[in-house]
């Protein structure tokens, strides 16, 4: 269910559950205005800074979280807000119109954006669009995910044969294994059971074609994938 | 002190609002944080904005026509231009929006960081005020 908003093509039941985080005033106040304006989406909480975002986003359990991009650490509050075991839909909000700023956001772990001048009108549509399951993207832009894809691709090496694509919570939980996380630490750190995280190790092993858990990080990195090292920080 | 103010704002909206409403031309604003303005200028009874132009080139040829006493224009233009307009624009004023750098010697400068629709409002009042020789 994570980054679902509902399931497509179902009529919206109830309005959409949206948190603002946005450094701007104006957006949290003027924009969060005009969405409640809009009977189709309530604002359920507004917060300036990453530290208030997270506690009302896991208190409010919001379908969107709209993501202010001129926040210093926009992407890395898209990235922990796609990491809840519940995620949010994450929209990036008022992105400069530039295809490296976009990528950015979505391989940050943003499901939609709304650039700067795009309207109002514009960003409740995405949302709608979210909801069912739908998400819009120019000519230019669709070729720009199409090449980042393909780049992505590319980088896998042929001896991945036999190698199934991980789930992304595999990826996520292989990502940590990576970092040197013992089994425990991941299950505190995503706020999942033990027993859940022992059963992603084992098919994270069984797709990967390896027998530890230290095989892991090596493994990723020659699919590309990018890994770091915790316990050497 | 602060209810004072409050009134007193309220008797100038009034009567500027028996007379003639504060005419508003926005310049090269992002359509996002445009929309959200307009939206909160709209609200008012005594202000109304009567163009949104893209280039600072189109402004000087609507300033005349629309007779505006307040610019409003996005931060990140270039300090030049603004200076043209205050030129233009003497018997009106330039308020400029924007989330970094330096307001210089401009009329008014708005960081939109901690501004609110309202507190954009009074800006754009207290500037009107201020060109109509009448500080609020």
């Amino acid at each position: 269910m994570s980054g679902e908003l509902a399931v497509e093509g179902e009529p919206l039941a109830a309005p959409l559950a949206v948190v603002i985080c946005a450094r701007t005033r104006l957006f949290r106040d003027g924009l969060g205005d005009a969405l409640e304006a809009r009977s189709r989406v309530a604002v359920v909480g507004r917060a300036a800074a990453v530290a208030d975002c997270m506690p009302l986003v896991v208190r409010t359990a919001p379908d969107a979280v709209l993501v202010d991009a001129s926040l210093e650490d926009a992407e890395a509050t898209i990235r922990e807000l796609a990491r809840l075991p519940e995620a949010p839909c994450v929209v990036a909000l008022a992105v400069p119109d530039t295809e490296d700023s976009v990528l950015a956001c979505i391989e940050a772990g943003a499901v939609a954006f709304v650039t700067v001048d795009e309207s109002i009108d514009d960003l409740v549509a995405t949302l709608l669009d979210l909801a069912r399951g739908e998400a819009h993207a120019s000519p230019q832009l669709t070729a720009a995910l199409l090449r980042r894809l393909s780049h992505l691709a590319a980088r896998r090496p042929d001896d991945g044969a036999g190698v199934e694509l991980l789930t992304s919570r595999e990826l996520e939980i292989g990502a940590l294994l990576a970092e040197g996380l013992s089994k425990k630490e991941i299950a505190r750190e995503l706020h999942i059971e033990l027993a859940t995280v022992k059963n992603h190790v084992h098919r994270i092993l069984t797709k990967l074609g390896v027998s530890r858990r230290a095989q892991v990080g090596p493994r990723l990195q020659r699919l590309g994938l990018p890994v770091r090292s915790r316990r050497s920080a | 002190m602060a209810a004072a103010l409050a009134a007193a704002e309220n008797r100038t909206i009034a009567a500027r609002g028996a007379l003639e409403p504060i005419r508003v031309i926005f310049v090269d604003m992002p359509r996002l944080v445009r929309e959200i303005v307009t939206q909160a200028v709209e609200s008012q009874e005594d202000m109304v904005v009567v163009a949104a132009v893209e280039t600072p080139e189109d402004v000087l040829s609507v300033l005349d026509r629309q007779q505006s006493r307040v610019v409003v224009v996005d931060g990140a233009i270039d300090e030049r231009v603004v200076t043209r307009l205050l030129r233009r624009t003497d018997s009106g004023a330039v308020l400029t929006l924007s989330a970094a750098g330096d307001g210089g010697d401009l009329f008014e400068h708005v960081w939109l960081d901690e501004a609110s629709p309202t507190r954009i409002v009074h800006a754009i009042r207290t500037a009107a005020s201020h060109a109509d020789g009448d500080p609020a």
